[in-house]
């Protein structure tokens, strides 16, 4: 066994590779984004062989892990936040497909808006009624014990139900911690390969349900619900064997009891705020007051029992949530110790505390407090509120906003953005909105677009941040808005990155263009999802190394090629596409003014320079972006009303070499990989040159 | 101990009508901007290559905004008379540190 320093995400990686996944389907969002980098690594360098998915967005990510899961295969996935609500439909049909060999990780982030990014227990949550079971880790070794304790958990006949493992954003994602690295024949030994009950395999027909008669859907789902109960002693049983075979138990499994003897008040939390309890517990131990604390491992299913058996024996829970539920009479965790303890003859008292959400800090003294009130009920019979936040909330809420100041309405944006140096996207973005003029508002995305600055922070003309796969439909409903209320001239501008666009966001693009909305789109395309931190997206180019696409040992780069997006907005028929540069500005504001002149859906797609992400220094953004455009590698041209026209056309294209060879991102190309590359920008510029030949008459 | 407490007054939404830069970004810089007024021309290539809109020209010479500039060097490698050079950002002489 090694004893390894490394990260949650990297811990929970390594028991993904033990568990000898076989299908992984995987979309960054912070902050698990670096659990299915890790992975990449392991499939790219042959120290894991799976099927690796880089999907289009979470709904695709969630299909693809039940469909992959159908065949029998031992399936990964991962998400948190929105990518936890864009897979929803996915999520919720898992447990009823019975998919007990599907593992999701649940790298928790808040949900919902604004948005935020650090722990909060709101996403994973939402999924709390379906069937999944649902294990909370609360530090990097639980994390990975977890992870393959799943898979023994799910796949045992009796429970059959998907697991999802928990594991707090930050907190664990990114933070150090040593771990014991389990041996792969010990983990063999107790993780054996799969049987499934159902698959999908021509050699054997066969099928699911997926569509049931009211009686046939009740009883399905009264199946989950029986074997989510049993599960209880399979966790159990898992746990202890687990020990048997590494040393380590998690309480009886479903919790994990601190201190509890002779406790007049419990603390219950669940995750890794529950070091932070259990030091306050110490604290309060040592001045002779009786605290303990519960920590919940199993959320689902509910360890009833559990509770029922120390509630005999304890004056008062306080039960912390790390999320809320608006306008409920309680907080989540404490509905289910509440509904645990009701129908006791003698019950201890409840407080419900929503706290350590949206990632603001609790830490030991707090629990201590939270502890202490707990104690000054049980003297006083009682708690004065059945649920409070912490800390203590004093939000007063006003109603008139003020105009936007004069000096500020003088200039359309302004610096102060999170981009990093010699961004690209701060530069379109900052070119489109000055030539586009006052009378706009802007759409951002999510992506280095959308959180490095400028919809609320650093624009001077009003803007909102659609979400990622609802960008183009979120600039449509705006338009839409505005035309009801006459105000028919504003200009409707949507900036989303390649990613969101062209992945995630492509059906509502797509569906803007086929209706004709009369909005402008533009993208800046960086190539990859830089804004996670340089993940593929269907714009990076053929070969190009990105986190999800490591240079390793067997597969070095991306495999596929380039998505051709303006070339896939011009094919909607719609009035006006453009390639454009960041280092051709005059050019770049010669669009926009033709885009905006045009009534209908217009769309720019416009190289964006990204240093850290293509990896060169800062100062070459501008130097790079030109090498684009002049090895033909990013060619130049609009399409009008269907006709074809090259803007930009250099006397003879530079070899690719020169552009390629100035990035980080491609410094392990081989010869014969760039006379390839070389080979494909020829023909495809050639394409070009045919298809302005080809409808030049119709200019 | 101190019990914790979040105060604030907010409209509903945080709906805002003043863009607010929110971060200083000039304290990013490891290389400064330096123009040299004798050799600038004033033609502008480095306001519209700045990708924060943190250099203007003012009254025919560029001028940085050194409050923002992250000092990323775009405008002295685009610049066609050669006018601006970075140059090593000197720290601030810091009481008792020895760095």
């Amino acid at each position: 066994m090694a004893r390894k320093a490394m990260t949650g995400n990297k811990a929970f990686a390594h028991g993904v590779r033990l568990s000898r996944v076989q299908v992984i389907a995987s979309y960054p969002i912070t902050p698990q984004t670096t659990l299915v980098e890790y992975l990449a690594d392991f499939v790219n360098d042959g120290d894991l062989d799976a099927e690796y998915i880089r999907s289009e967005g979470e709904h695709g990510m969630m299909a693809q892990a039940i469909g992959a899961a159908q065949t029998g295969a031992r399936t990964f996935t991962s998400t948190c936040s929105a990518g936890f609500a864009y897979g929803f439909q996915g999520i919720v049909s898992v447990p009823g497909l019975r998919l007990g060999n599907l593992m999701l990780a649940n790298i928790n982030r808040p949900l919902g808006a604004p948005g935020g990014l650090q722990a909060d227990h709101s996403d994973g949550l939402t999924a709390r009624d379906w069937g999944w079971v649902y294990l909370y880790g609360e530090h990097h070794q639980e994390i990975l014990d977890t992870a393959i304790q799943s898979y023994r958990i799910g796949e045992d006949h009796r429970v059959l139900l998907p697991t999802m493992v928990g594991g707090e954003g930050y907190y664990i994602s990114y933070t150090t911690d040593l771990v014991d690295l389990p041996e792969q024949e010990l983990v063999d030994e107790f993780l054996p390969p799969y049987e499934p009950v159902g698959v999908l395999d021509a050699d054997n027909p066969m099928s699911p349900t997926v569509f049931g008669t009211p009686e046939q859907m009740m009883g399905m789902k009264y199946s989950i619900h029986q074997a989510s109960l049993r599960a209880k002693e399979i966790i159990k049983d898992v746990n202890v064997e687990f020990g048997e075979t590494f040393g380590r138990t998690y309480g009886n499994g479903l919790i994990e009891e601190y201190r509890v003897e002779g406790a007049d008040v419990v603390l219950v939390t669940m995750g890794s705020f529950t070091g932070n309890a259990r030091k306050a517990v110490d604290d309060l131990r040592k001045d002779g007051k009786k605290v303990g604390l519960v920590k919940v491992r199993s959320f689902r299913p509910f360890p009833t029992e559990d509770f029922q058996r120390i509630a005999e024996d304890t004056s008062a829970f306080v039960v912390v949530s790390r999320h809320d539920s608006a306008g409920g009479a309680g907080a989540p965790v404490g509905y289910d110790v509440k509904s645990a303890l009701y129908n006791m003859d003698e019950r201890p008292i409840i407080q419900d505390v929503v706290s350590g959400i949206c990632g603001v800090e609790i830490g030991s003294d707090d629990f201590a407090i939270l502890a202490e009130r707990g104690l000054k009920a049980v003297e006083r019979g009682g708690f004065e509120e059945d649920l409070v936040w912490y800390p203590n909330m004093r939000i007063m809420e006003r109603f008139e906003i003020p105009p936007m100041p004069e000096e500020v309405k003088r200039s359309f944006v302004y610096p102060g953005t999170g981009a990093c140096q010699g961004c690209g996207m701060t530069l379109v973005w900052k070119t489109v909105m000055e030539t586009a003029g006052r009378d706009s508002v802007y759409v951002s995305t999510s992506g280095c677009g959308g959180w490095s600055g400028p919809h609320t922070m650093c624009i001077g003309t009003g803007g909102s941040g659609g979400n990622l796969p609802g960008g183009a439909a979120t600039a449509v409903g705006i338009k839409r808005g505005l035309v009801k209320l006459g105000k028919t001239s504003t200009n409707v501008i949507l900036g989303s990155g390649d990613g969101s666009f062209g992945d995630m966001g492509f059906m509502a693009a797509s569906g803007a263009a086929e209706r004709n909305e009369d909005i402008l789109m533009f993208v800046y395309d960086n190539q990859a999802y830089m804004n996670t931190g340089m993940q593929r997206s269907g714009a990076t180019p053929r070969l190009a190394w990105t986190t999800t696409t490591p240079v390793g040992k067997v597969v070095r780069g991306k495999q596929a090629p380039t998505k051709p997006l303006p070339l896939i907005m011009a094919a909607h028929g719609i009035p006006y596409v453009a390639t454009a540069s960041a280092a051709y500005i005059p050019d770049l504001k010669r669009k926009i003014r033709k885009a905006l002149s045009i009534k209908g859906c217009k769309y720019i797609h416009i190289y964006s320079p990204c240093p850290t992400g293509h990896r060169y220094p800062p100062e070459k953004a501008i130097e790079v972006s030109r090498l684009a455009v002049q090895t033909g590698m990013w060619p130049m041209y609009e399409v009008e009303n269907g006709a074809y026209r090259i803007t930009v056309r250099p006397k003879e294209l530079k070899p690719v070499s020169e552009y390629l060879g100035a990035q980080g991102r491609f410094r392990h190309l081989t010869e014969d990989d760039l006379e390839g590359l070389q080979e494909t920008t020829q023909e495809e510029y050639h394409h070009l040159e045919l298809l302005e030949k080809l409808t030049k008459e119709k200019l | 101990m101190r019990e914790k407490e979040i105060e604030m007054e907010l409209v509903p939404g945080g709906w805002v009508s003043t863009p607010r830069a929110a971060q200083k970004t000039g304290t990013w810089r490891t290389l400064r901007p330096v123009v040299d007024v004798e050799g600038c021309i004033g033609c502008g290539i480095c306001e519209s290559f700045c990708p924060e809109a943190t250099i203007k020209v003012v009254d025919g010479k560029a001028e940085v905004d050194y409050d923002y500039c992250k000092g990323c060097g775009v405008c002295a490698n685009e610049c066609t008379s050669r006018a601006i050079t970075m140059e090593l950002e000197v720290e601030e002489e810091s009481e008792g540190g020895d760095s």
